[in-house]
Formats: C-alpha cells, structure tokens, sequence
C-alpha cells in the first residue's frame, strides 16, 4: 500500500519536480560545478535502490513538503561528501583543533580571518590575544583552499543599505552584535549562547530559526505549533529575558 | 542572514548516538501537522541535531507559504469577531459621539508639543515615506493619538515632516522625541534623539 503511494518513476520524469531540484542546488551552490555536481548526486540517489527514499513516502505530509525535505537531506549528505573530500590540510592540522576550525569557518564558510577570531573566543578555542592569533594563522593563510582562495567576508558586500537596514530592524539581537566592539561582541555572543540553551525546546528552536536563521515567524509559529501571533508575544518576552541578562553581564549600546 | 547569530545559534551538539529525525517527519515539522509528544521528542532532538536543523531551515525556504494548510472556512456568524465587531460598533457609536462633541467644542490651545515617540506614533509616521501629507484618515488618525495622550494641540490639516524618519530599533529601545509645531493649519513635526 505504502509504496503505492507515489509512482517514482513518474516524479523523475517530471520538468517541474527536475525544475525544483534545480533551485535547491542553486540556492545551496554558488559554483556552477557543484551545482551540476549536486543535481547529479539528487538524481541519482533518488533513483538508488529501486528509488528507496522515494517509496519510504507514507502520505503522512504533502509530496512536494516531503521533497523538499529529502532533496535538502541529500544537499547535506553531499555537502559532506565533497568536504570530506576537501580534507584540511596536513600544514593545517597539526597546528590544532583551532587551526581546523579557523580553516573550515574562512576557506569553507567563507568567514573572515577576524570573524573567524571571535568565534574561536566564543567556543573557547583559542584564549590568546588577537596579535598572537595573526601570528599563529600565517600557515593558514597560506594554505591552499579550493573553495574561495580570496577569503571574502560573510555578509560585508550588501548593496542596498536599507536591505541592511531592514534586516538589523527584523532581529534585533543581530542590530545589537554589530554595535558593539570586538570584545563585548564575543561577550554578548556567549551569553547570547547561553542564554538559549536554558530554554525550553520550543523557545530555543523560536530563538534559531527567526533570529539564526531569518524564518519568518509565521513559519517558525508553524514548526512550534503556535499561532503567529503568540510566537510574537512569546518573541518578545525572550527579549526581554535576553536583554536582562545583557545588562546584568553589563553589556549595553555604546 | 546574520552571521554572528546564525552561526552561534546553529546547534553543535553532536547526538550520533540518536538515529536522525525521520524525512518525512521534518516535512510534517514544517507543515505544522505533527503534535504532542512526537512533536517534543522531534523539537529536543532538532536542538541538538545540526544535520536535522539544517534539513529543516532549509525546507522551511523551500516550501512556499501558501502550500501550507488553510482551515476549513467559517460561517461568517460563528465568528466570535463578527460579535466583537458589532459590540465594538456600539460603543464607538456611544462614547466616540460624546468624544468628538467634547473636542469640537472645545478650544483648540496647544501649538506646539515635544511627546515620546512610541510605536503608536512610529506606526503613523512609518506608513509612507512621504514627507508630506494631507491624507485626512490619516492626519485624523495622528490627531486621535495626540488625544488619547492628552495633548490637546491647534487643528491642521497637512502634516510636513521636516526631515524623513527611519526608525531605528533597539534592544535596548532607543529614547526618541516628536516635536510638533502647528502654524498656519500646518503641522511640522521631526524626530529627536531623546538627550
């Protein structure tokens, strides 16, 4: 009955469900290679084991919801794949597990060399000063890097200043970071961290996908299973809560 | 997308000893048809599960809003808002009457006011970017707001913002001030930071 359900067949002979798979490498890959490369992978695990992940469907969601789900698992299992095949480099790795992650956030994620600093603050690391951290990633810098040789800086380059505007004004939280200076940025950021493990599960996932991850809080209302509107008012108690333990932590706009 | 948080806020918990969220489960997630205690279970383990958390903010972006489910439309009168509208009528019939006798017939004094700016008021001067307006809903509206907070200030009708407004939001919310300045049935307003 189950494998009934669909005819794999028919959903891969489909333009417009191709069409869909097509967006989603798109959005996920700026590089025309791994576009191509990804579409491929989709296609053919889809078609694997006599179309496996396609008959495990059980009409429990909607087909295209269901899809978009898989297609986004595989882009993530083939994102694995080819940086597990891009291995850090040996120069890279013995200089220590900061090393590596200062490699992955600027060669893989396209983090600045600074960006980079402050996140190994926030994890705890690297402790030391930000002149010994120049110091130490010159072997870095000098590593090769497939991905993105020139190291370009996440988010830096908006073009329309209102967009910026409008997107500090959507997350607040965001608009706070990047007012203040290095060192109570990595301050708030901890708390900030902090802060949302201690929350219940529903509030922390609210907290990740409208603030972390820009969703709008409709859709993240959706995933919690509130209506729009409480997720709103339950958004803004979380901010309060945030703020007082900023303030208590003496962290505030310059 | 905002960098500091979204990668702060990723979830980094390794939980490789848990077999990662069910597919089609994470579609339900997202369509907002799973409950209770599956819904826990799957929302503590999302928190914990960076491949899970990505699976699903991704398919969040993917699936357009309107494929998610509607409800089934109600009759128009088992709406409880079409009662709270109609009793809300009333009372705008009752007290709003009273209102606009005791306004019309009192003297206009005020003409010039300096009031904290809150969102009420942002909500007006943000409609339209505008620097200028003569909109009588509108300026009707401002007026009304100026009211309920007790000013009472000399008619007009235009409003001429002396400098464009852009709010700026804070956690911290950021003290800001209206000063408004009625002259030759013009209202002039413009935005100070508070000192």
């Amino acid at each position: 009955m189950v494998g009934n359900l669909i005819e794999p067949e028919k959903i891969l002979a489909s333009k417009e469900i191709l069409e869909k798979i097509e967006a989603v490498c798109k959005r996920h890959f700026s590089n025309e290679n791994d576009q191509n490369e990804s579409y491929v992978f989709i296609l053919d695990c889809l078609k694997a084991d006599n179309f496996k992940r396609l008959r495990a469907y059980k009409g429990k969601s909607k087909l295209t919801t269901y899809l978009y789900s898989l297609i986004n698992s595989l882009i993530v299992d083939f994102r694995r794949k080819i940086y597990g095949r891009r291995r850090i480099p040996a120069g890279v790795a013995k200089l220590g597990p900061w090393a590596e992650a200062v490699y992955r956030l600027v060669c893989w994620q396209k983090f600045s060399f600074d960006d980079a600093y402050d996140f190994l603050q926030v994890e705890g690391l690297f402790e030391e000063p930000y002149e010994r951290y120049l110091e130490k990633i010159v072997p870095i810098r000098e590593a090769p890097c497939r991905e993105n040789p020139s190291y370009e800086a996440l988010n830096e380059d908006v073009a329309n200043p209102m967009e910026n505007a409008n997107r500090f004004d959507a997350n607040p939280l965001e608009a706070l970071l990047g007012k203040l200076d290095h060192q109570r940025r990595i301050k708030a950021l901890t708390i900030i961290k902090a802060t949302t493990t201690k929350l219940s599960e529903e509030d922390q996932l609210l907290i990740r996908l409208v603030y972390g991850s820009e969703q709008s809080v409709k859709a993240a209302a959706t995933v919690i299973g509130l209506s729009a509107s409480s997720a709103r008012r339950r958004l803004k108690r979380l901010l309060i809560r945030f703020r007082e333990q900023l303030l208590a932590e003496g962290i505030r706009e310059a | 997308m905002g960098k500091w948080l979204h990668k702060t806020l990723k979830p980094t918990d390794s939980v490789e000893s848990e077999p990662h969220a069910d597919i089609e489960n994470l579609a339900r997630l997202v369509e907002g048809s799973i409950e209770g205690d599956e819904r826990k279970r799957l929302l503590r383990h999302i928190n914990r599960c960076s491949r899970c958390y990505e699976i699903l903010q991704e398919t969040m972006q993917d699936v357009p809003a309107e494929t998610s489910d509607k409800p089934a439309p109600i009759p128009w009168y088992q709406k409880k808002s079409v009662y709270a509208l109609a009793a809300s009528m009333l009372l705008i019939f009752f007290f709003g009457a009273q209102l606009v006798y005791k306004f019309q017939t009192a003297p206009s004094l005020a003409a010039t006011a300096k009031l904290a700016l809150d969102q009420e008021l942002k909500d007006i001067l943000l409609e339209d970017s505008r620097l200028q307006w003569q909109n009588v809903k509108r300026i009707k509206r401002l007026l009304s707001v100026l009211q309920k907070k007790g000013y009472r200030l000399k008619s007009f009708d235009r409003v001429v913002l002396t400098r464009p407004y852009y709010q700026v939001k804070s956690l911290f919310g950021p003290q800001e001030i209206l000063h408004i300045r009625i002259e030759d049935n013009v209202a002039y307003l413009e935005v100070k930071a508070a000192k």
